[in-house]
């Protein structure tokens, strides 16, 4: 039974670890403080391993306790040892040569951070993990109609968040009413 | 631009792409860590002793809990400042609400839907002027949401993807019917009293819709309560959240519990517990500082005896199932079982960390 725990937690692992590593990275301050949150969420999978939810559905679990990692991060508590400091070490090292954001990249970062933490979250997970609303309700633990309805409420205020002080949205150089970003007489708007 | 082009345009403003983390797992030893957490953590095989099968039937499940946590944690509220006074009047037994209670239930629309066939599965608040309930018919569900407006904006955002089905006279106002476009779902959006309402149902006709719109009434706030899940709302029949919490934690000499029940901002049961677990360990954990500073061993002693039994709280074995809270907290026990003042976690000084680390610092 311990050998087919363990065979399970290894697949698990592979499976998943690239995307929890993405899914912190993108939401700590530091890259390297992903390398924590990716050993304390596996931490727990393995602990509770006969809970983890078989097939799909283990990944949006998986953010769940993520997400619950996260906060203990925010309020600065951290399990630390000799591995997670190693991995830190060398994310620190990679981390140096992610590309600086672009001015439009943060123009959109302001507008996400002007939502609520939810909101904001909800649409992350959407665009940032793919996961669908089915998927987001498992994660975050509310009915799948809410996830729906609060998307759809998300989508609208970052619209209007982007709309405010014409803030227009560089994609394609569309603003998030559609109004071109360049009128066509060349003025920005 | 339409939902998918502005996901796009989310997903461009990621601070890290998934072909970094792609180049970052190829040159970080990550799947050391995988062997690591298997040969230094145990893995959890049945319930832990300590915790009482009667009271996990009664934590489970903890959806439920979650979706409800705002009216759980105003239910919390209750056993200190209340709990429900059943009184006779007239034959029909009314409550005396807790004041949380009947401050949600004033800030609702006070809305059901008069049908024996359909339930209230849950009601949340996402901000004082915000929030949502959850009905259940059968395989079909209904989301009355309330929000601020103004009433035109929201119109917009809901026919500008939708099928316009004209007005609807309802109980309180007249609605505009929206079809999704290409759905079966269909939206009602009214004002109310300086408010937007939106009622939702996936999966219906126009027709069906329609009539689930006129069976909408407005109650009072006892019958309004008294329809919502009895597992949050029958403070009478419930113990609170916050002394559920509790159980099994000892506590220090004149700690106030009191405070502990102005809680109703946290909507989930694990932040709920971290907050209620560290307001106790920061507690005992300042009582260990200070006592060993003085010099008074004994108290001291008291201190670390009430922290090792931590791992065994409750709420602390719930918590592991869920985050890491319960290993942050034992890193600290383990400083105070050593009797080492100066670090927890190899990192930092206990006394300058803890109150972070453990969430008590408000």
């Amino acid at each position: 039974m311990s050998a087919e725990r363990s065979e399970r937690f290894r697949s698990l692992y592979q499976a998943e670890a690239v995307a929890i590593l993405g899914y912190a990275a993108r939401r700590v301050g530091r890259p390297e403080d992903a390398a924590d949150v990716v050993a304390d969420v596996f931490t727990v999978a393995w602990r509770r391993i006969d809970d983890v939810p078989t097939g799909e559905a283990a990944r949006p679990w998986l953010y769940g306790v993520a997400r619950n990692v996260l906060s203990n991060h925010r309020r600065g508590a951290w399990r630390q040892d000799r591995l997670t400091d190693r991995l830190r070490g060398e994310l620190r090292a990679m981390a140096t040569a992610v590309q600086p954001a672009s001015e439009d990249a943060d123009i959109v970062r302001d507008a996400l951070r002007r939502l609520s933490a939810d909101d904001r979250e909800l649409l992350q997970l959407t665009a940032w993990e793919g996961l669908s609303p089915n998927e987001i309700a498992l994660a975050m633990d509310v009915p799948a109609g809410t996830v729906r309805s609060r998307l759809h409420r998300a989508r609208h205020q970052l619209r209007r968040e982007l709309q405010r002080g014409e803030r227009c949205a560089p994609t394609g150089h569309v603003c998030a009413d559609e109004r071109p970003l360049v009128t066509e007489h060349g003025e920005h708007r | 631009m339409n939902d998918h082009e502005l996901d796009l345009l989310v997903a461009s403003a990621a601070t890290v792409s998934d072909d970094e983390i792609a180049h970052w797992v190829r040159d970080v030893p990550f799947a050391d860590l995988c062997e690591d957490i298997m040969t230094t953590t145990d893995f959890e095989t049945s319930p832990p002793d300590a915790l009482q099968l009667d009271n996990v039937h009664r934590l489970r499940p903890a959806r439920r809990w979650k979706r409800v946590a705002v009216l759980a944690s105003a239910a919390a509220s209750i056993a200190a400042l209340l709990l429900a006074v059943s009184v006779r009047d007239g034959g029909h037994q009314s409550k005396a609400w807790a004041a949380p209670l009947v401050e949600f239930a004033q800030r609702s629309p006070l809305m059901l839907i008069d049908d024996n066939a359909w339930r209230v599965t849950r009601a949340d608040e996402s901000s004082a002027d915000e929030g949502e309930m959850t009905f259940a018919g059968g395989a079909q569900s209904a989301e009355l949401t309330w929000r601020s407006g103004p009433l035109a904006e929201w119109l917009d955002d809901r026919k500008y993807d939708g099928i316009d089905h004209g007005p609807h006279a309802v109980v309180n106002g007249t609605a505009e019917v929206v079809q999704y476009n290409g759905t079966q779902t269909f939206t009602a959006l009214w004002s109310a009293d300086d408010r937007v309402l939106e009622f939702r149902v996936d999966g219906t006709t126009a027709d069906e819709f329609g009539a689930l719109l006129d069976r909408l009434v407005v109650v009072d706030i006892d019958t309004w309560l008294r329809a919502m899940p009895a597992s949050v709302i029958s403070a009478a029949d419930q113990p609170s959240v916050v002394t559920e919490m509790l159980a099994g934690i000892p506590l220090p000499s004149g700690f106030e519990t009191a405070t502990l029940v102005d809680q109703a901002d946290v909507k989930d049961r694990y932040q709920l517990g971290a907050r209620i677990v560290g307001a106790v360990s920061c507690a005992w954990i300042q009582q260990w500082i200070d006592a060993t500073d003085a010099g008074d061993t004994a108290l001291a002693q008291s201190a670390v005896n009430a922290m090792t039994t931590s791992s065994s709280w409750p709420i602390v074995l719930e918590m592991r199932a869920s985050g890491d809270y319960p290993d942050v907290l034992q890193t600290y026990v383990d400083v105070m079982t050593n009797g080492d003042t100066a670090s927890a976690g190899g990192k930092a000084r206990v006394i300058d960390t803890y109150r972070a680390a453990l969430g008590c610092e408000a």
